[in-house]
């Protein structure tokens, strides 16, 4: 019974459902009969103004690597074996805040 | 393929999801449209749901005379919603383009533009009008 609750039995049981409701969906889905129109992005009927534009993710990137890195510190953390190797873990703190320190002044 | 087909007619039966589209009105049959779906008479109880994008929509609620300026968009909206659809003109305008028909601004009714399948009279019609015309519609699609 655990193996039917294991997570790559339950991602592929749940996969399966959706391929099967997804083909579903296209058996009762009658003929698309494209035109410009349909094709075209929905404005309210009006037409939209084309124009090239590049997304800036640069923002982004810092912030989820910060995130990213705050994270796995507190993982790491808060997984230290007790004794005399706990100890390493403020080294560990210390890069991580180098780390951060990077990312912040950058 | 028999049992997908039923299946198909009882969802779309239950969940006739409306688009509401102004061609050229005074507003009069707008406000009765909404007020069909407001509690008081509550249209919702057959499953009619108001959507903001004719992507989602079964059925296109439309009112007003189609003014040339707005024919082009409504052809193109009525592109957008997915097959199969239907079109239900409320109003006397939308029904025939009285008083406005022959007018060198507009077309006239909405079937001059785009099919219509559902007519609903009154200027404007009132919403229990409304309901008998959306009744009327889901009795067609059950093959009734």
């Amino acid at each position: 019974m655990s193996i039917l609750l294991s997570p790559p039995v339950v991602f592929a049981v749940a996969l399966g459902i959706g391929l099967v409701l997804y083909w579903m969906g296209r058996a009762m889905a009658p003929k698309t009969n494209m035109t410009a129109g349909k094709a075209a992005p929905y404005a309210s009927g009006e037409d939209v103004p084309m124009a090239k534009a590049q997304f800036g993710f640069r923002l982004f990137y810092s912030l989820a690597i910060f995130f990213t890195v705050l994270h796995v510190a507190a993982l790491v953390v808060t997984t230290l074996p007790t004794g005399p190797l706990a100890a390493l873990g403020f080294v560990y703190l210390a890069i991580i805040m180098l780390a951060v320190f990077a990312l912040v002044s950058e | 393929m028999a049992i997908l087909a039923n299946l198909t007619t009882w969802s779309r039966v239950k969940s006739p999801w409306v688009l509401h589209f102004n061609a050229g009105g005074c507003n009069g049959c707008d406000i009765e449209i909404l007020a069909a779906l407001m509690p008081r008479f509550d249209a919702e109880r057959f499953g009619v749901q108001l959507k903001s994008t004719p992507r989602h929509a079964d059925v296109i609620l439309c009112t007003g005379c189609v003014t040339k300026q707005i024919g082009a968009r409504l052809k193109r909206i009525y592109d957008q919603t997915p097959d199969p659809k239907f079109v239900i003109a409320v109003g006397t305008c939308a029904s025939g383009g009285a008083p406005f028909n022959g007018c060198y601004c507009n077309h006239g009714g909405i079937n001059k533009v785009i099919p219509v399948d559902m007519y609903i009279p009154g200027c404007p019609p009132r919403p229990d009008a409304f309901i008998y015309g959306v009744a009327q519609l889901l009795a067609k699609l059950q093959g009734k």
